[in-house]
């Protein structure tokens, strides 16, 4: 392969990573907003935490894209949609669905140490490093970067990348309690938060913390998680926008949700290729503003709905400005 | 109703008391009664306002100004203070609303000196507070990690046993002919500290600073507000039993016997519905006008002159910060220096000491030195590129703001006034004639900051200060402690003098004032108030 073929290869395998991280950020926040508190308000604020380091993990991912002179692509045309396999050769579907103990097993599944996603990130280092030595590989610049004051309320840090030592550790973090995870991912019930995400869904599914002294291939003998799965927003599985009827508050309310996170995903973009301060506009607003109204369709009933069930939002691109009408 | 702990107002002392009871208790029953309203923070809607038009996001939180011929206002301000434009004015002052006063507060955050606890003692004035700085030490490390102060922890004038939380804001570019000035003068001067979160690896619901410039509003939350921490007690902790209700007018505590308050009556501004809450015990943390006219308005056979006011000592001695801003102007700005960012970062404590302390301490702040120009109404204008240099490299109007330290008067006080104001709350009649020295103190501080300026090769406007603010901001005093009750209103616990379970903490049980800002002081007091009442069970 030329090196320009081996640059442009390395720059489509960390997109796919963005893809790929961005994509499990909505079914882990449709099943927290799904959790009625404070029944599981400590399984909740597990998912939640690892909700957020996917997030965190987006944003390493996209600096190590911008350090080696890559563009970030967030749009409609690679938005995710449910249910979804949310990577080549992993069987493990995605939905947009409540808390359930088949939801948390899901996410377990695609937790999993040791998987193609752990050799996916590995191929993205050795790529690095191969074509570090090739090429002047960091040639991104540097105002594109973000850092530590993007990211506040998770247990790690948004690093800037610079050169080769600091993208291979941006990678590591990212494969290292996510689902990359290796051989060997955090084991460390002492600080929760620098657990491997596998770990934190075998708390909920055990119903039970880790202790420092278990054997981390067996389950949990910790303290008790109060988990209740009836405690859950009867909410309707992989929802689609024609499924609200035209008009109807939970249309509205999903056209409402759908242009907040459209909204949100430009800025994200914009805050990816060079203006990092956006990032907050996207948080502050779009995301944090986002949350009522997500919480609003799930406790709304579908009329007519033979189940029972909820609404949900549907994660999709609407470029109409209808918030407020 | 009949709850456990019954907090009046919810601004900073109800919301670090309430975390500090309840993290001892997660069972309590806590009922908070707020007068005012919630008003959004965060708001990108707002702060888009705030930034395009300039205007204040919130005039619905003051009181209205006094009266004036063709304007009814609120509240009446008698005694020779009147005759001073700005004196006592609450309208802008203090926010009544869910989360109070930090609602509207720029974040300084300064310690008091050990010598402010022995203001009596050292100078004859007021009254020594009943506990010495080494006993609120370790409750100001607290309030700082709580208010998530920005400061130069190499400091220690204070003393202080633990770091701020985060790194002092560097110098802006601004500070330095002032800087530079005051170190020629031997005037010492120090970084601001600022409750402006910074980053750090401790996780936070809360957003760091910045530097939008737009501190009056943050958009991220990173400046202290009560209301932010309120929410977090409400919505990330499941504690059962917690409830506040907006809108709740307290009218008067209710005592079942001379020493043990029962409850209160409270009224609801929406329906005018009034009924009586029983509580095993009473905090009053309203603020320095309304804590002292709620107790005088609870009259009783036991208490003919309201709860606490046996010797007569409740709403007096309100003492306040004249906020002084001295002009000058640089006749050239070769380095075409304007303000940055919209907060201050060094501030001078050089006469914050024992030996200023008989004629009043004050301490001076570079906030704002240099004054912006618009570059951008000079392009609009038309302005080629080298005159609009020629006007940012020219003469330059300059300021340095300041603080003194007043003393409390027996005849300046707070009382009611038998009408209602727009929250449905009684309004105040403010007796207050400023202290003569004080006035003369005023003038001496304008010498300082003239050698000051003329060290920086600029001149001192005549008239001076040209700004010379009596405003409510860091008003205080009107319950004093005291360890002798015939002196003031409460113990050194916060206990009111003469009774079992009524408690009172704000700026107002502070003795004396010294010459900086309150906050940093009553979030100490009332994390020191949880743990005395967690102690007692």
């Amino acid at each position: 392969m030329a090196k320009k073929d081996k640059r442009s290869a390395l720059h489509a395998a960390l997109q796919t990573a963005i893809e790929l991280e961005w994509s499990t950020i909505p079914p882990y926040m449709v099943t927290v907003l799904s959790m009625k508190l404070t029944a599981n308000r400590q399984a909740a604020n597990l998912i939640r935490g690892v909700m957020m380091e996917e997030m965190m993990h987006l944003a390493l991912v996209a600096n190590v894209l911008n350090a080696v002179g890559g563009t970030v692509h967030i749009g409609a045309d690679n938005l995710p949609s449910y249910p979804r396999k949310l990577f080549k050769g992993r069987s493990v579907e995605m939905d947009l669905a409540p808390f359930s103990k088949k939801n948390i097993e899901t996410f377990m599944k695609f937790e999993q140490p040791k998987t193609t996603i752990t050799e996916f990130y590995a191929g993205i280092i050795e790529m690095l490093e191969e074509l570090n030595k090739s090429m002047t590989l960091f040639t991104g610049d540097p105002t594109y970067q973000l850092y530590d004051d993007y990211y506040w309320g998770g247990g790690s840090q948004i690093i800037p990348v610079t050169d080769l030592d600091s993208a291979k550790k941006a990678i590591e973090i990212v494969a290292g309690n996510g689902e990359g995870a290796g051989a060997n991912p955090s084991f460390t019930p002492d600080t929760p938060l620098r657990m491997a995400h596998y770990y934190r869904f075998a708390e909920i599914h055990y119903g039970r913390r880790y202790k420092p002294t278990d054997n981390p291939s067996k389950p949990p003998t910790g303290e008790e998680i109060p988990i209740d799965y009836k405690a859950v927003h009867p909410i309707k599985v992989n929802p689609k926008a024609s499924g609200y009827k035209a008009g109807s508050k939970l249309a509205k309310l999903n056209d409402a949700f759908n242009s907040r996170y459209t909204m949100m995903l430009r800025q994200l973009l914009q805050a990816l290729t060079g203006e990092p301060k956006v990032l907050y506009t996207a948080i502050m607003n779009g995301m944090h503003g986002s949350t009522s109204t997500a919480l609003e369709m799930m406790e709304t009933p579908i009329p007519g709905d033979r189940e029972g069930r909820t609404g949900c939002p549907t994660f999709d691109w609407l470029d109409k400005a209808v918030i407020g009408k | 109703m009949k709850v456990d702990t019954l907090i009046i107002g919810s601004g900073v002392v109800a919301t670090a008391l309430t975390k500090r009871l309840l993290e001892h208790k997660p069972n309590m029953t806590i009922l908070i009664l707020e007068a005012g309203q919630r008003y959004k923070t965060k708001d990108f809607g707002i702060w888009e306002n705030f930034q395009v038009t300039g205007d204040y996001p919130y005039p619905q939180m003051f009181d209205l100004p006094y009266p004036e011929r063709d304007k009814p206002g609120e509240n009446r301000l008698v005694g020779e203070g009147a005759q001073i434009p700005t004196a006592f004015t609450l309208n802008g002052g203090r926010a009544l609303a869910y989360g109070g006063s930090t609602n509207i507060w720029g974040g300084w955050t300064f310690r008091r000196k050990p010598e402010d606890f022995y203001l009596k003692t050292l100078t004859g004035h007021a009254l020594d507070w009943p506990f010495d700085y080494d006993t609120l030490e370790p409750y100001y490390c607290q309030a700082e990690d709580y208010l998530a102060v920005s400061g130069d922890s190499k400091v220690q004038d204070p003393p202080r046993s633990k770091p701020y939380p985060f790194h002092e804001f560097p110098y802006s570019y601004v500070d330095q002919p002032v800087g530079k000035a005051m170190a020629k003068l031997g005037i010492s001067y120090d970084h601001l500290p600022i409750a402006r979160r910074g980053v750090s690896a401790i996780p936070s619901k809360h957003a760091p600073c910045q530097v939008t410039g737009t501190c009056d509003y943050c958009p991220f939350g990173a400046r202290f507000v009560a209301a932010d921490y309120m929410d977090d007690l409400r919505k990330w902790h499941d504690y059962p039993n917690l409830e506040i209700r907006l809108g709740v007018v307290v009218m008067s505590i209710r005592m079942a016997t001379k020493r043990r308050a029962a409850g209160v009556v409270c009224r609801d501004t929406a329906t005018g519905d009034q009924y009586t809450i029983d509580a095993d015990r009473v905090i009053v943390a309203a603020g320095t006008f309304e804590s002292p006219k709620l107790l005088l308005r609870s009259r009783s056979r036991e208490w003919p002159n309201g709860v606490g006011n046996d010797s007569d000592n409740v709403g007096r001695y309100l003492i306040t910060h004249p906020y002084m801003i001295y002009a000058g102007s640089l006749p050239e700005n070769p380095d075409k220096m304007q303000w940055e960012l919209n907060f201050p970062t060094l501030v001078s404590r050089y006469f914050d000491t024992p030996k200023e302390q008989a004629k009043g301490k004050f301490v001076l702040v570079n906030a704002p030195n240099i004054e912006a120009q618009s570059i951008a109404q000079m392009m609009q204008a038309g302005y080629s590129n080298a005159k609009i240099n020629r006007v940012i490299t020219g003469a330059v109007p300059i300021s340095l703001h300041g603080m003194v330290e007043i003393f409390g008067q027996y005849e300046n006080r707070v009382t009611n006034l038998d009408k209602t104001n727009h929250f449905g709350m009684p309004e105040s009649v403010i007796h207050f004639t400023p202290d003569r020295a004080a006035l003369e103190r005023i003038q001496e501080i304008g010498k300082v900051v003239k050698r000051i300026f003329e060290q920086m090769g600029g001149t001192y406007a005549d008239g001076n200060p040209s700004v010379n603010s009596w405003r409510c901001d860091h008003a205080a005093s009107t319950c004093r402690m005291s360890k002798d009750p015939k002196d003031g209103v409460v113990d050194g616990d916060l206990r009111v003098h003469g009774t079992d379970n009524l408690y009172l903490c704000g700026n107002a049980v502070y003795p004396n004032l010294g010459s900086i800002n309150p906050t940093d002081t009553v979030t100490a007091l009332a994390f020191r108030l949880g743990d005395h009442l967690n102690a007692a069970g």
